[in-house]
């Protein structure tokens, strides 16, 4: 995950084939890129593209989100889902958008996850950073790689993972316990390490969650791939304005080197 | 038929519009998604003599019609841009305006002449003495005539190449200092960089940006820029490159009625990377509506 990448993005118009609220203020967003004018490269998991929340001038930054899933992608017809949390003005005016709007796309972008080249992964997601870790389940379940999946959310309003689709293991937690299993994604998954041998482990979640599994992870001797988040201006990395600080001294550019990076490259921050 | 070739301080350029400093990175990321036919020239990021990591996260903000940014100049270093990009840009073929920020005069004048002596598509040099997000070096210069005109002077004596100096429009007096810059020797202005700003979570109470504030930018400072370009261009005459929330063709057409030659697009381009091509595929007929022919027939014309 070293280095800079070739951009493979491309911009291009989507049509919302569908819009529905799948919890709390949680959207799942199908675009349609039958009629879009350019021909998007496959994504992989953990990419993201940059969305256009609105045309005009009032509102100049695109929106970071990650793949969630891409429906019969050599085909015809085929789509691309977002899952969005209506957290500001941008996710809100998306997750209200209605079907048959347009939205203009970035993407993807970014450098997403490896994919394990044997034995079983350990899938760790917090709130959110179920988006793309889901779409990795999902791919991994298309060439048959072992995983278990965890999927913790702060409580049962705010949790999606519907983990019945997946062939792979997994558990819905809350920390409250009005969903699922109670209890931190961090803590199922330690337990889950102390049952199974995993040849990866896989993150993506809040900040002081991935620097918690991270360190699980190095202490467990597991390599570790966290997904990073950092507000963005481009996403192409030409401003610099994603930058954060890595564990030897450098910067890392989310979206150009990143989204997703080993975890000890990284050097974790509060961020508010 | 409207013909967007222009000279800007000797210097001949197929279109008016160019790429904004720190919005185009080192020119060749773009590249790779749209090319870059329409465009006069590219600014590229500050180059400093050593590299700089730049300031802490976050660094980008989105504010109404703009936003903030507090980068604080990272970049690569100029020995690496020159071993590293250069080569890369030459093979582009588009001119090169190589923006430089030091914290003394005499770095100024280092950069000047590494740049000068190196091969290729480089035809102009940028002094940033304007950059509101470094502790050292940057509007120290930029806020002061005097400060302004030595920097100026140390670029202009170190390079064979045309210097424009780029200034803030935060300043008591910008036409001082545009001035002192031009008795300094500089052969154009650019105008403006960022207006310094601040965002706050109102619920945390936390600042948006990791360094509590940093420069504006974006389509809502847009009649600031305006205003500077006009008294800038009508009190010293220089070519001025201008911009500030440049978002369509229009806009570019009321920078060169205020004053510009060249007009920069700076974070247009991140709403959408391609948008200087839709600005020159729009320009032509904007242009036609006034009836100018060529961009150089629209300078200064505003009607006051
Ligand atoms: C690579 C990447 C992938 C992402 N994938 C998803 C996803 O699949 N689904 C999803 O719902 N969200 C995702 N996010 C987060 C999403 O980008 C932000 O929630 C969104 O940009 C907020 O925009 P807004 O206009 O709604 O909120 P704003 O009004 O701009 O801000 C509201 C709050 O969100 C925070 N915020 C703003 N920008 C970001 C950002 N880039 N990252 C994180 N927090 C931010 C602000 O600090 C603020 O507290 C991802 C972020 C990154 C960097
Ligand atoms: C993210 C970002 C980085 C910038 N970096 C630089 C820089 O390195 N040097 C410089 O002279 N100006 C820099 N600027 C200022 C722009 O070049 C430009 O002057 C300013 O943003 C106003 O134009 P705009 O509204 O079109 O963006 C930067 C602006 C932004 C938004
Ligand atoms: S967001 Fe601009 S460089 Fe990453």
């Amino acid at each position: 995950m070293n280095g800079a990448v070739k951009l493979s993005g491309r911009c291009g118009r989507c049509r919302i084939s569908r819009s529905d609220k799948v919890a709390g203020s949680i959207h799942l967003v199908e675009l349609e890129i039958r009629d879009c004018p350019v021909d998007l490269e496959r994504p992989r998991p953990g990419q993201f593209f940059q969305v256009k929340c609105a045309d005009g001038p009032e509102h100049i930054l695109r929106r970071p989100l990650s793949v969630h899933g891409i429906t019969q992608w050599d085909e015809p017809g085929h789509s691309l889902e977002l899952l969005v949390e209506d957290v500001g003005w941008g996710t809100h005016r998306l997750c209200s958008l209605s079907v048959g709007s347009e939205v203009e796309l970035l993407g993807p972008l970014g450098r997403g996850f490896e994919m394990p080249r044997a034995g079983k992964a350990l899938l760790v997601a917090g709130g959110m950073g179920i988006a793309p870790l889901f779409f990795m389940a999902r791919e991994m379940d298309h060439v048959d790689a072992g995983y278990d999946l965890v999927a913790g959310f702060k409580s049962g309003d705010c949790a999606y993972a519907p983990l019945a689709c997946l062939k792979g293991g997994g558990v819905l937690c809350t920390e409250d316990g009005s969903a699922g299993e109670k209890g931190t994604a961090v803590g199922k998954a330690a337990g889950y390490m102390e049952r199974s041998v995993y040849s990866m482990i896989y993150v993506c979640g809040p900040e002081a969650m991935m620097a918690e599994m991270s360190r699980l992870a190095e202490k467990a001797d597991i390599p570790c791939q966290v997904s990073l988040v950092s507000r963005m201006a481009c996403g192409i990395g030409v401003c610099r304005g994603c930058a954060r600080p890595g564990r030897n001294g450098d910067n890392l550019c989310v979206c150009r080197e990143g989204p997703v990076f080993d975890s000890t490259r990284v050097e974790w921050i509060c961020v508010q | 038929m409207v013909d967007l070739s222009i000279k800007l301080a000797g210097i001949d350029l197929k279109s008016p519009l160019v790429l904004a400093s720190g919005t185009a990175g080192y020119g060749v990321e773009l590249a790779s998604i749209c090319g870059y036919s329409g465009l006069g020239a590219v600014t590229l990021k500050s180059l400093t003599i050593m590299p700089r990591p730049g300031n802490r996260s976050p660094r980008v903000w989105e504010t109404t019609g703009g936003m903030l940014n507090s980068i604080g100049l990272e970049n690569a270093g100029v020995d690496a841009f020159l071993s590293d990009f250069l080569p890369q840009l030459n093979e582009l073929g588009v001119p090169l305006i190589v923006s430089i920020a030091g914290e003394t005069a005499g770095e100024y004048a280092l950069l000047a002449r590494r740049i000068s002596g190196a091969p290729g598509s480089i035809v102009a040099i940028e002094v940033n003495v304007s950059c509101p997000n470094v502790e050292k070096g940057g509007l120290m210069f930029g806020a002061e005539p005097q400060a302004s005109g030595a920097v100026t002077s140390a670029v202009v004596e170190n390079t064979g190449l045309p210097v424009f100096t780029k200034l803030s429009a935060s300043v008591f007096d910008i036409v001082r200092i545009a001035e002192a810059v031009a008795a300094a020797g500089a052969s154009g202005l650019s105008l403006i960089n960022t207006l310094p700003g601040m965002a706050i979570n109102p619920v945390t109470g936390y600042p948006r940006l990791g360094t509590v504030s940093g420069g504006l930018s974006g389509p809502a400072i847009k009649p600031v820029a305006v205003k500077a370009v006009w008294d800038c261009y009508r009190a010293t005459g220089l070519p001025v490159i201008g911009g500030g929330g440049v978002y369509n063709a229009l806009d570019v057409v009321e920078f060169m009625r205020a004053g510009a030659t060249a007009v920069s697009i700076g974070t247009a381009t991140f709403q959408n990377p391609c948008r200087f091509e839709q600005i020159a595929c729009e320009l032509p007929d904007i242009m036609n509506r006034t009836g100018a022919l060529r961009p150089a027939d629209l300078v200064g014309s505003v009607k006051v």
